[in-house]
């Protein structure tokens, strides 16, 4: 009986344990945005960087900061089950070039903005939500809030709201309809001819 | 089977408030600068002063000049410095497909496959991508394969998807080279061919694709196709593990454990030298 509480003890001690180091913290949490902000600006802002350049180091740096994996798999939703092994590698890879192109591309060529970190707040068990003023040379700011979650590998970004609207909500929705008609094999389709497009050629 | 006909596909970034907003297009009034023309426009654009692109490349696409009219038409589809606009970039894009430029050609596929800036034709698509293809472009080579491979806006037809396919393949497009592997591999638009298999799943490997140095790993082990060979069988299973390809991480587990230390060293030694095909 001892025997048993002790493990059920230690059992749940390690539970606690466990929760506390999954969860990130505002403090933690504004930190890990506010430097991921410093490094963006300093990319955008470099005079001595090609617009090419500075697209693949935006890629780099968001590839860093989402976790575009589970990302990847929740925006799929319940199709993620139906799928094989072989889809689910080959849509992760073309979900994550996929997002890292539209973003860079159309973060890259953006010169003068600023990032401020001006609040964040627990949101659900695991995670923050952190709010940040994006400032720019021309145009009003704009508010944007960065969904963060503790993960193995550090900080990551699970999802991005401007004006109430959720990135991967939004996704989801759009991934639900083409698999409804197409199926998974037709998303797939799909997002590989999304990224086959040309950008400007020299 | 074809997955697309009269299906209403519509799938955009248009919810992802995020991007317009902090992208939202600025047009940049910088100084005039005389003379120029294309590398002026494409040295300005490097380096994020679109109002000068835009004006470097204007003057020469209203002259006729389809590498201008493309790079306009993609300045007006991704909003750089200008007001993202659909119609002004396909109709850029009309014009320098007249003057024969591959990428606007393919480009337009897109359009009309997704209905993008203009009504969604799949017959046009093809038709588009054919264009760009007898060009020699390989990336519209290979859409077409694959579309036909998974009767994706056109009827599935294999042997169709492999000429398509084949073609980029030859033209170095390692992801082709891997799926023409797997085409003989199978027997899928072609007669089975082991040894054609091993030989592009091996051009493939060779230009640094995981999945293509895990398949080649695994035939090299097996004698597959190709010449048994250890050594280079646990090489490309280290780097297409390296890459991030979790069943190579397995393969090559199992593979170091029937080696001597003497073959892994050599084959770990052998992938640190290894440097892509270009």
């Amino acid at each position: 009986m001892l025997k048993r509480s002790i493990t059920i003890a230690l059992f749940v001690g390690l539970m606690a344990w466990a929760g506390t180091a999954a969860a990130t913290t505002p403090d933690g949490a504004s930190k890990f945005i506010g430097d991921l902000s410093s490094r963006a600006s300093s990319t955008l802002n470099s005079s001595g960087l090609s617009l090419n350049q500075k697209e693949a180091a935006v890629r780099q740096l968001l590839s860093e900061s989402f976790d575009l994996k589970l990302i990847g798999r929740f925006v799929l939703g319940r199709a993620w089950k139906k799928t094989s092994k072989e889809q689910r590698v080959q849509y992760q890879e073309l979900f994550e070039q996929f997002v890292l192109r539209s973003y860079s591309r159309r973060l890259g060529g953006y010169t003068g903005q600023k990032f401020n970190v001006t609040n964040a707040k627990n949101f659900g068990k695991k995670d923050v939500l952190v709010t940040t003023k994006i400032s720019r040379p021309s145009g009003p700011p704009v508010e944007a809030r960065w969904r963060v979650r503790l993960r193995k590998k550090g900080h990551k970004i699970i999802d991005v709201m401007v004006a109430g609207v959720s990135m991967v909500q939004t996704q989801k929705s759009e991934f639900r309809s083409v698999v409804k008609r197409q199926g998974v094999s037709g998303l797939i389709e799909t997002l590989r001819l999304q990224v086959s497009k040309f950008s400007a050629q020299k | 089977m074809r997955i697309l006909q009269n299906s209403n596909m519509r799938f955009s970034l248009r919810g992802w408030a995020f991007i317009a907003a902090v992208a939202a297009p600025a047009i940049l009034f910088a100084p005039s600068a005389s003379g120029a023309g294309f590398d002026e426009g494409w040295r300005a654009y490097q380096q994020g002063n679109f109002a000068i692109a835009l004006r470097e490349w204007s003057a020469l696409a209203e002259t006729g000049n389809s590498r201008a009219q493309f790079n306009l038409g993609v300045m007006y589809d991704e909003g750089r410095g200008v007001q993202e606009s659909r119609d002004m970039a396909i109709g850029w894009w009309q014009k320098a497909a007249k003057g024969g430029h591959k990428q606007a050609l393919h480009n337009l596929g897109l359009a009309n496959l997704f209905g993008r800036g203009v009504a969604k034709d799949f017959d046009k698509a093809i038709g588009f991508f054919k264009r760009a293809s007898s060009r020699g472009l390989a990336r519209s080579q290979y859409n077409l394969g694959k579309m036909y491979s998974v009767g994706f806006g056109v009827e599935q037809d294999q042997s169709e998807a492999f000429k398509w396919i084949m073609m980029a393949a030859k033209s170095g497009v390692h992801q082709a080279q891997y799926n023409i592997g797997k085409m003989y591999r199978d027997g899928v638009g072609t007669d089975a061919d082991s040894r054609a298999a091993a030989r592009w799943f091996l051009a493939a490997a060779n230009q640094g694709y995981a999945k293509a140095q895990n398949h080649i790993g695994v035939r090299l082990a097996r004698g597959d196709g190709i010449q048994r060979n250890d050594v280079e069988a646990l090489k490309w299973l280290i780097l297409a593990e390296k890459s991030g390809h979790e069943l190579a991480s397995q393969n090559r587990r199992d593979l170091a454990l029937k080696l001597t230390i003497k073959q892994r060293a050599e084959a770990k030694t052998l992938a640190a030298g290894f440097a892509p095909a270009k």
